[in-house]
Parts: C-alpha cells; structure tokens; sequence
C-alpha cells in the first residue's frame, strides 16, 4: 500500500509538473503579448513593467502552484478509498487543508526573487520588442521553477492534511461555510484578477483614449459586458473544481440554496454583465465620452471584482446545489 | 529537486544570457519638460562606456499614437547608431505611454517646441554631446523639423524620412492614391476628387464636427470610401492644415538628406524632393530607395498589410533592419556619422 501511494505520488508529481511549466509559460507569454501588442504597446519604456515584475509575477508564482496543489487536492480526494490505511504523520508531519496555505511570509520573500531578477533584467536589457518576448520566456520559466519548488514544498503536506480532512469530517456551519469559500476561493483569485485583468482593461481603455482621444460610454459599456463576462467565466472554472473537492471532503451548508442547474450558472454569468453594461449605457445619457485614465482604471477595477464576485458565487451555488443533490441520491438509495 | 526544475532552470539561465546578448545598446527613461507636458522618453545609449560625450540623434516622429521606440521601427537604427557610438534620443507622443497630455491636441508649432525642448534636455546632459546633435524625423516630422532647424543651430544635420511639405496638397496625394488603389479612373474618380476638394473647403472653414458630420451623411459618394474622423481627430486636422514648411525651408542651413521610398502612397516624393531642392539653403541630399514604401520598408514583405495591424507589429520586428529597404540604416549611419564629426563652427574635428 505504502507503494503503491508513492508511486501514485510520483506519477502526480511528474504530470502535475508538466502542467505546471506550460501553463506558466504560456500565460505568461500571452499577457506579455498582449502589453506589447495591443495599443497603447508598452514596448515604451514605463514603470508600468517594473509594476508588472514586482507585483504581478509573485501573484502569478502563486496561482501557478496553488492551482496545481488544487489538482493535487482533488486527485486525493478521488483516492480516498485507496489510501485509507496509510499513515499520514508518515507522509507529512506539517499537513495543510488548503492550497492557498502556501502563501506565507517566508514564500512571499522567495517569490520576490524572480520578480527582482525579472525587473533587473528589463533594466539592464535594450527593451527591444524582440528582447522583451525573450525576458518573457525567462518570466515564464522563472514563474515555473519558484511555482514548483512551492509545489514540491507543500505537495506532501496537502495530500496528508487531505487525507487527514477526510477521516475526520466536521460539517460546517453556515458563517464557517461562507469564511472558507471567501477566505480560499474568493479572496486570493480576486486578487489576482484585479490586477492582471484590472490592469489589462485600465490599458486598453488608456491605448483607446491614446488612439481617438476619447471613449464614448456605449463603447465602454460594451467593453465592460465583454471583460465581466469573460472573466466571470474564468472564476468559475479556477474555483468550480476546488469548491466541489472542499465540499465532497467536508460537508458545507449554504441556507436557502435551491437546485442550481448548468444552465443557471451559464445563465447568471453572462446576465450579470447586463448591469454594469446597464449602469454605463444609463450614465452615457450624462456623460457622453470619457478620457481620464483614473475613471477608466476605476470603471475596469469595479468591473472585474464584479465579475470575480459573480463567477466564485456561481461556481459555489453550483457546486453546493450538486453534492446536495448527491446527498439525497445517496440517502435515497437501498 | 524534479529533473523537470533543473532542465527549466537550466533554460532559464541560458535565456538570461541571450537577453544580454541581444541587448547591444542600453535604454534608459527618461523625462523631458516641454510646456505644461511631460514627454516620457527613451535614452538609448552605446554599450561601451565612452569617456567623452557621446554626439545624439532626436528622433521625431510622424502621425499617430506613437511611443518612443515607434514599437520597434527605430530598432534597427537605434542599435546601428548605438554600435557606431552615437545616442539616440526620442519620447512617447503626448497621451500615449508615460507623456501626459495628448498628441491629437498639438499643433505642429506645438510639436516643434517639444523638439526644442528636448535640445535644451539634451544639452544639459554631462554624457551627450550638446555641439553635435542631429536630429531624424518621419513624415509628418517634414512640418516640425525645419522651423526648429531655422531657428536652432545646436542642431546641426537633419535626415528626413518620407516628409511632405504641404498638408493640403499631401491629402490630395493621399486620397488620390487611395481611389486609384481601389481601381478608379475617369469620371468616377474626377467626382470623387470633386467631393475630396469641396470636404477640404469645408474643412478649412473650421466647420463645428456636427457639420462635418453632417456633410459625411448626405453628400459622401459611396465610392469615395474613406473613414469618418473622431472629433478629436477632427480638431486635430483643421487645427493642422493650413501648415506648410516651404517658407522655413529657406532659411534652414544646416546639411539635409531626404530620404524616400518609390512605391510611397501618402507623400508625393517628387514635389517633396523638389522642394526641397529649391528652398533649402544648406547642402541638400535625397535618395529614392526601389520598391519601398512610406516607411521605407520592402514592398516584397509588407505590401498589402494594414499599417495599423497587430500583423504588420508583429512581421516589422521579426524582420528587423532586414525589412527595411537596403541602404536604409547604412544610409543613415553613414550620414550621422559624418555630420556628427562637426564641431560648433561646422568643421570637422581630426580624430573624433
């Protein structure tokens, strides 16, 4: 048995890795993209990138390994029978229950490194388009090596406090429920979002404004449809996986939650960016265009933790209408 | 540590050589004060640290949200002039990048004080050169340069790239290239023209943007095609276009090479070059590259490809100094670095 979950462990490790680097590197390499070539291309040399190094990156580092730890989480999780004799002290003598736990002072300060190094290589470099796609390369990898150091630093301890969580099931009440859906799944993403996407959308509107000298509010409204949309959407699935895993290994209760279909989480998210769109569209009668770039940072920043609020929420009512709905199968049943 | 870490970080090291390898000049921000405006810009300096100060080029740009390095077009230039030992100097347009303000509120006096304003910058600075600054402009830098050229001898060469001299008679030139492109001729495009010419009186009236509009809507020919302006863009055009350089032609002294492509659609080379000619009253130089375009890039590689799209960005810096047309940069290098030898009394200086 005790082989058998080492090997398991082992092949996890291995495949969770190779996600874990393209992942990295591809994401990075397209918001890097998208700064240099969506207007108002920051190519320009401005402390906009030093803002991205700095605090993007280590926010990055984060969700990288904290997404792949979730993986890790929910692959436990479906092997709970198989793993119901080992013994967790063996496996970890430090177990944690969320993938978000591996955010503490001491891996704040390694993440830091990347992002320093990432800055000083685009101070010393020639800042070139050209240069700038290769430093994103060195980002991206940089982002996977600190992401999973991270990951092999608190693998083993979230697959014992997994296991631990598991054997010894405490249903939580409605206020405890709501504290970890806020504190482990909505907080960290919303943070993330508000200033990768926050920041994205301040820029475009600022490229725009650049471009025509001003945005109109029917534009804006548009734009802010399409961004709360799509970043509900993004919410939802980071989050739809671990809430469910959470709530399989340890029983939530959410009042007033009535059958939550597929088509009402589609439903929600993509009706919920008819308000700010709304809210816009009205404020157009008032004010026609806009060109300060503080309103447009204001406008794209309120969206997005909109957006992120709607998306957690839809993936929570979901997952918790689901395993209610596996609860009664399963009282149902002979 | 996963063998999957060790071959990343690996990579990741040789990576971070390449980056210094590929970075053969160094580019610093910088700010420059012009008016209530600060211009956000890039210092582009030569690798080797020299202990004289280095002789300068300002870049001036043309139309458009344009940032200091033009999203890559200086590239090629910036890291020629970088290995012959010269500095490049240019800025982000007002409103794009770092500078505030905003570049469809300028008029071309306006661009001009922001290049005498960046003379002054740079002739404050221990490491720059202030008696051999020579200065590049594109296209519609062909109505910033000479005012500033006239009036400025600190600068002391210009190199002209695409520049036109009248903005009414270069909207010709434009719009007739563009119905001619779009297969034109004859009675068509003479009612076209006709439509052109009555727009461009309308506009000279300096018409309120309602009634622009409004003539758009009721009287533009189908064919005629062509985009309707943003308001901004509006006061931008009627604010600009009773500009033409030919006057300040005359008494700019310093050495002038002109450069142009033969396949270019918006300026017309031959009246530029013409000009030129006649009224400048330093020494004058031009060259017509074959088979290139405004932007002095190869007609084989950037033919047919929108001039705003993420493709032609994209393709510009891919291809570096190998889509421009031949001679270009060797053009360029080779005239800043004669010109650049001048001292204040215009004469060479031995051993420079």
């Amino acid at each position: 048995m005790e082989n058998n979950f080492t090997t398991w462990l082992d092949k996890q490790r291995e495949e969770l890795l190779w996600d874990l680097l393209f992942s990295s590197v591809l994401e990075v390499l397209a918001i890097f993209a998208v700064m240099l070539l969506i207007t108002p291309y920051f190519e320009t040399l401005n402390p906009f990138w030093y803002g991205f190094f700095l605090i993007l990156i280590p926010l990055y580092i984060f969700s990288e390994a904290a997404s792949a730890l979730a993986k890790l989480k929910t692959a436990t999780q479906k092997q709970l029978n198989d793993f119901s004799h080992i013994d967790i002290s063996a496996v970890s003598e430090t177990p944690i229950t969320q993938q978000w736990q591996c955010v503490t002072i001491k891996t704040a300060i390694l993440t830091l490194l990347p992002a320093v190094g990432g800055a000083a290589l685009y101070y010393f470099s020639a800042k070139s388009v050209g240069v700038m796609l290769v430093i994103a390369l060195c980002v991206g990898l940089a982002v996977f090596v600190v992401s999973a150091l991270l990951f092999e630093r608190y693998a083993k301890s979230l697959v014992a406090g997994t296991l631990r969580q598991a054997r010894s099931a405490q249903p939580l009440n409605e206020s405890q429920t709501v504290d970890l859906l806020i504190t482990f799944h909505l907080l960290p993403w919303l943070v993330f979002a508000v200033l990768a996407f926050g920041l994205l959308m301040s820029k475009y509107y600022m490229g725009y404004v650049a471009d025509s000298g001003q945005i109109s509010l029917s534009s804006l409204a548009t734009y802010s449809y399409i961004s709360c949309t799509f970043v509900g959407f993004w919410s939802c699935y980071n989050v739809l996986e671990p809430i469910q895993t959470d709530m399989k290994l340890q029983p939530l209760f959410l009042s007033d939650t009535d059958k939550f279909s597929y088509s009402e989480l589609f439903g929600m998210i993509l009706g919920a960016g008819f308000i700010p769109w709304f809210a816009l569209f009205v404020l157009g009668f008032f004010v026609p265009s806009l060109t300060s770039g503080i309103w447009l940072t204001v406008i794209a920043v309120s969206i997005i933790i909109f957006a992120v609020a709607v998306g957690v929420s839809a993936a929570a009512l979901f997952a918790y209408s689901q395993s209610q709905q596996q609860g009664q199968g399963e009282s149902c049943a002979p | 540590m996963h063998s999957i870490i060790k071959i990343a970080s690996a990579l990741l090291f040789g990576l971070v050589i390449a980056v210094m390898w590929l970075s053969n000049y160094d580019r610093y921000a910088v700010e420059i004060q012009s008016q209530q405006e600060t211009l956000y810009g890039s210092l582009v300096l030569p690798k080797q640290s020299a202990d004289k100060p280095v002789p300068v080029v300002i870049f001036v740009h043309g139309d458009g949200p344009i940032s200091s390095g033009s999203y890559g077009y200086y590239n090629p230039l910036w890291q020629a002039l970088a290995e012959a030992g010269v500095a490049s100097l240019s800025w982000d347009k007002q409103g794009v990048g770092g500078s505030s303000g905003h570049w469809l509120g300028q008029n071309m006096t306006q661009r001009a004080e922001e290049l005498s304003a960046a003379i002054d910058w740079v002739s404050k600075q221990p490491n720059l050169d202030s008696q051999r600054i020579g200065v590049i402009g594109f296209s519609q830098a062909g109505w910033v340069l000479p005012s500033v050229l006239a009036q400025d001898k600190r600068l002391k060469y210009a190199v002209m790239v695409s520049t036109a001299v009248n903005w009414e008679q270069q909207g010709h030139f434009q719009t007739v290239q563009r119905l001619k492109s779009l297969g034109q001729e004859g009675q068509l495009l003479a009612q076209n023209l006709d439509y052109n010419e009555a727009l461009d009186a309308l506009l000279k009236q300096r018409v309120p943007y309602k009634t622009y509009q409004q003539f758009i809507t009721q009287s533009a020919p189908q064919s005629y095609g062509g985009k309707v302006m943003s308001r901004s863009r509006y006061e931008f055009v009627i604010n600009n276009m009773q500009v033409d350089a030919s006057a300040m032609l005359e008494q700019v002294k310093q050495p002038v090479l002109a450069l142009f492509g033969d396949s270019d659609q918006v300026v017309d080379i031959h009246q530029s070059i013409d000009t030129y000619q006649s009224k400048l009253s330093g020494p004058f130089s031009y060259k017509v590259y074959e088979e290139a375009d405004h932007g002095l890039f190869k007609n084989e590689h950037f033919a047919g490809i929108r001039k705003d799209s993420i493709w032609f960005g994209v393709k510009m810096n891919w291809l570096g100094a190998d889509g421009l047309t031949e001679q270009f940069v060797a053009d360029v290098l080779s005239w800043v670095t004669t010109h650049a030898q001048l001292n204040a009394q215009g004469a060479l200086v031995d051993g420079e």
